[in-house]
C-alpha cells in the first residue's frame, strides 16, 4: 500500500514536469513562429515593393532613353539580323563576300556540328 | 419530512433522538454524493464523447504563412512575359480619433511640417469634429510616416493599407484601367475582374506583350504630334490565337493618378469609340466577293462613270475612268469597284457576312467599355453601297482587326482576348472565309504595299502587306471634310501571317512633307511601317532575307481586260 502509494506520487509529478516543460517548448515556438511570420510578412512586403520598382525601373520608354543617350543603341535593321545556321557557316568556311552569295541558293553544308563539338565537349567538362 | 417521520409509528421514536439524527445525516450524505456521482457521470461521458467521438483535434493558435499568401488585397496583372503591370503595396494611412486631440490647433499646425501641402484650417475643422475616427491623408510615403510619428501627437495613428500601384505609368493605361482609393477596379481590366482580382491570390495573367505595348504607343505618338492630331488608336493581334498583344489609345493618361484626368482622355477609342473606317472595310467587300464566287482575281468592273444614287455622287479618289480589274480595284482602292462587287453578292449576303465577321454587336472582349456599331436599321440597297467602301457602318477598330485576322489567317474568326491563352485554351473559332480566299486576300493586301496606296507601310524582310482607309468624320447629319480618320491596317508576314497590326489617326492634318495629304497611305502607314519594323525581332519573327521565291508565290498579276497585260503606275 505505501509502496503503491510512492509509486503514484512519483509517477504524477513526473507527469507534472514534463507537462509543464513541454508546454513552455510549445509557447516558445509559437512566440518564435509568430515572429517568423511576422518577419515573412515584411519581406513580402519588400520584394513587393522591391519587384514594383524594378518594373518601373524598366519601363520600357525608360530603357529606350537610357539605351539611345548611353550606349548609342539604335532600332536594329534587317542586315544586321543573322541566323545560327548562317553565323555557324560564316565562322567555318571564312567566304568573301562574293562566294557567299553565289552559294547562297545552294543549300548551305550543315557543317555546324563539328564545329561545335569541341566547344560543347568543353561545356560540358567544366559543368 | 422530519416531520413525517416524526410523526410515523413509534418503532423509530424508540431509537431515540441521536438515531434520527444519524438517519437524517446519512439521507443527506446520500442526496449529496448521488448529486455529485451524476455530475461526474455527465463530465464523464462529456470527457468520452470530446475525445472519442468527435474529429475536433486541439485548436491551433498559430500556424505558418502559407506560400503564395499575400496580406496586400488585390491581385497582381501582369503582361505575357510576366513582367510586372499592376500591383499592391502596403502604405500607412493616417488617421485620427478626434475626441483624443487635445489642441486640435495645435496638431494642425504641427502636422503641417510633416505633411506639406496639407490645408491647416480643414485639418483643424477635422479636428475639432465630435466622431470618433476621420481620416486625414491616405497612403503616406514611408518618410511622411515617420515624421508624423516623430511629432508624438497621442490621437493619431496609422492604418495600414494597400495601394494600387501602376509601375509602367501611362503604358497600356486603357487596356489596365485603374481603381479608386478605396481598390476598386473603375475600368478596363481592373473594372472587368474586379472580383476576381479581389479574390484570387494568383496573378493574371494578360495578352499583352508590354515592348509591343510601347513601341505601338511611341510610334503613335510621334505621328499624332507630327499630323497634330487630335487622337490616335492602334492595336497589335496575334492572328491565330485572337491576342491582343498591344492596344493603345492615345492620348494617354497615367493610372496611377487617374483621378484628375479629363474624361475624354480615360475613353478607350480602341473598343469603345466607333468609328467609320473607310477603304479598308474593302478588304471585307472584296473577301466576301471573292468567297461567294461572283468574281475571280481575273475579272473586275468597270469604273469610268461615278455611280449615281437618290442624291449621291459614288466617286473615286483615285479615279482611273476605265475597267478595273479586281487587284486594281483593292489596290486603287476603287469606291465604285467595291460597291459593284458588294452588289453583285447581294444585299442579303453582305449583312451576313459581316454579321459573321463580328460587325453587328458589341465586339468581345475582356474591357466593359466596348462600343456596339451604328448600323442602318434597314439595311437597303444604298446602305450596302456605301458599307462596301467603310461608311455607313461604324465599328470599333478592335472589330476591324478582329476581322482582318480572320480574313488573313485562314479564315477562322476567333474573339479577341487580353488574357493570355494557353495553347490548349485557343478556342477553335468559326469559319467566315476559305482558305484559298485568305489566301487570295493575302496576295492583294501584299500589292497595296508593294504598288498600291500602302507603300510606307514597308518594313524590309518583314513582307507587310495591309490596306489603307480613309473616311470624313460625321458631323451631325453630314460629313466634315477636313476631319478625317485616317487609318492602315495590316498583316505581316503575309506568306505566313502572325500578327495584325492597325494604326489610326483622328483628325491629322496633312504637312509639307506629305504635300498636304492627311489620307491614311500618308499618315497610318508609316507608323505601321515603323511599328513592324521595331515590333518583329522582339516578337522573334525572324527577317525573309532571299525573299524572292516567297515574293513571286504572293505577287500578283494585274491584268486589265483579259489579254490585255498592263504595267501598272502606283500612287
Amino acid at each position: 500500500m505505501r509502496r503503491s502509494t510512492l509509486l503514484w506520487s512519483v509517477l504524477g509529478i513526473a507527469v507534472v514536469i514534463g507537462l509543464f516543460v513541454v508546454k513552455h517548448r510549445v509557447q516558445d515556438l509559437e512566440d518564435r513562429l509568430h515572429a517568423l511570420n511576422a518577419m515573412i510578412i515584411t519581406d513580402r512586403d519588400t520584394i513587393q515593393v522591391l519587384q514594383a520598382e524594378w518594373s518601373y525601373l524598366n519601363q520600357p520608354a525608360r530603357l529606350e532613353a537610357l539605351g539611345k543617350r548611353l550606349l548609342g543603341l539604335e532600332t536594329p535593321v534587317v542586315a544586321q539580323t543573322v541566323s545560327m545556321q548562317e553565323l555557324l557557316h560564316q565562322a567555318a568556311t571564312e567566304e568573301t563576300p562574293d562566294t557567299r552569295i553565289a552559294k547562297k541558293s545552294a543549300p548551305a553544308p550543315d557543317r555546324s556540328d563539328d564545329w561545335l563539338t569541341p566547344i560543347l565537349a568543353k561545356l560540358k567538362k567544366t559543368q | 419530512m422530519t416531520r413525517d417521520r416524526q410523526n410515523a409509528p413509534e418503532k423509530i421514536r424508540i431509537e431515540g433522538d441521536h438515531k434520527t439524527a444519524i438517519e437524517t445525516g446519512r439521507n443527506r450524505l446520500m442526496v449529496a454524493g448521488a448529486l455529485f456521482t451524476a455530475a461526474f457521470a455527465v463530465i464523464g461521458v462529456r470527457v468520452v464523447y470530446v475525445s472519442v467521438f468527435s474529429d475536433n483535434t486541439e485548436p491551433r493558435y498559430t500556424r505558418s504563412v502559407t506560400k503564395d499568401e499575400k496580406n496586400t488585397g488585390r491581385a497582381d496583372i501582369v503582361d505575357r512575359n510576366g513582367i510586372l503591370m499592376a500591383t499592391s503595396l502596403n502604405t500607412a494611412s493616417l488617421y485620427a480619433n478626434p475626441r483624443l486631440v487635445i489642441d486640435p490647433e495645435q496638431a494642425a499646425l504641427r502636422l503641417s511640417t510633416a505633411l506639406p501641402g496639407i490645408d491647416i484650417k480643414a485639418t483643424e475643422k477635422k479636428l475639432r469634429s465630435d466622431r470618433g475616427f476621420i481620416w486625414l491623408r491616405r497612403h503616406l510615403t514611408p518618410r511622411q510616416q515617420y515624421a508624423v510619428n516623430r511629432l508624438g501627437i497621442p490621437a493619431l495613428n496609422f492604418q495600414r493599407e494597400a495601394r494600387r500601384m501602376y509601375p509602367l505609368g501611362p503604358l497600356a493605361s486603357h487596356a489596365l484601367g485603374f481603381t479608386d482609393i478605396d481598390n476598386k477596379g473603375l475600368s478596363g481590366i481592373e473594372r472587368y475582374f474586379d472580383k476576381e482580382l479581389r479574390t484570387r491570390q494568383k496573378n493574371l495573367t494578360l495578352s499583352i506583350d508590354v515592348r509591343v505595348q510601347h513601341v505601338l504607343e511611341r510610334e503613335l505618338g510621334l505621328a499624332m504630334k507630327k499630323f497634330s492630331a487630335i487622337g490616335a488608336a492602334g492595336l497589335v493581334m496575334d492572328v491565330n490565337t485572337g491576342e491582343i498583344v498591344a492596344m493603345s489609345s492615345l492620348p494617354t493618361f497615367d493610372p496611377n493618378q487617374a483621378g484628375n484626368v479629363d474624361q475624354g482622355v480615360r475613353f478607350n477609342r480602341t473598343t469603345l469609340g466607333v468609328y467609320e473606317m473607310g477603304s479598308t472595310f474593302k478588304i471585307f467587300t472584296t473577301a466576301m466577293a471573292l468567297d461567294a464566287g461572283t468574281v475571280t482575281l481575273r475579272g473586275g468592273y468597270d469604273a469610268t462613270d461615278p455611280i449615281r444614287i437618290a442624291r449621291h455622287v459614288i466617286n473615286d479618289y483615285h479615279a482611273k475612268k476605265r475597267w478595273l480589274s479586281v487587284p486594281e480595284i483593292f489596290m486603287y482602292s476603287s469606291n465604285i469597284g467595291a460597291v459593284k462587287m458588294a452588289l453583285h453578292v447581294g444585299i442579303s449576303g453582305h449583312k451576313r457576312f459581316l454579321g459573321r465577321l463580328g460587325m453587328m454587336k458589341p465586339v468581345q472582349v475582356e474591357l466593359s467599355e466596348t462600343g456596339t456599331p451604328l448600323s442602318p436599321n434597314r439595311w437597303r440597297e444604298i446602305n450596302s453601297m456605301t458599307i462596301s467602301f467603310g461608311h455607313g457602318l461604324a465599328v470599333s477598330p478592335l472589330h476591324l482587326v478582329a476581322g482582318v485576322s480572320a480574313i488573313v489567317n485562314g479564315g477562322i474568326y476567333r474573339t479577341p482576348t487580353l488574357i493570355r491563352r494557353k495553347p490548349e485554351d485557343i478556342p477553335a473559332g468559326k469559319r467566315v472565309v476559305s482558305e484559298e480566299t485568305s489566301l487570295k486576300m493575302r496576295r492583294l493586301m501584299r500589292l497595296v504595299v508593294e504598288r498600291g496606296t500602302g507603300r510606307k507601310a514597308a518594313a524590309p524582310g518583314y513582307l507587310v502587306g495591309g490596306k489603307t482607309g480613309t473616311a470624313e468624320k460625321v458631323s451631325g447629319r453630314g460629313y466634315k471634310q477636313k476631319a478625317l480618320i485616317s487609318s492602315f491596317v495590316a498583316a505581316f508576314p503575309m506568306h505566313a501571317p502572325r500578327y495584325v497590326v492597325l494604326a489610326m489617326l483622328d483628325e491629322a492634318k496633312g504637312t509639307k512633307e506629305t504635300s498636304g495629304f492627311a489620307t491614311g497611305g500618308w499618315v497610318a502607314a508609316p507608323v505601321v511601317g515603323a511599328v513592324v519594323r521595331r515590333i518583329a525581332p522582339v516578337l522573334g519573327l525572324r527577317p525573309i532575307n532571299q525573299a524572292d521565291a516567297v515574293r513571286k508565290a504572293l505577287s500578283i498579276e494585274i491584268s486589265g481586260k483579259p489579254g490585255r497585260e498592263r504595267r501598272v503606275a502606283s500612287h
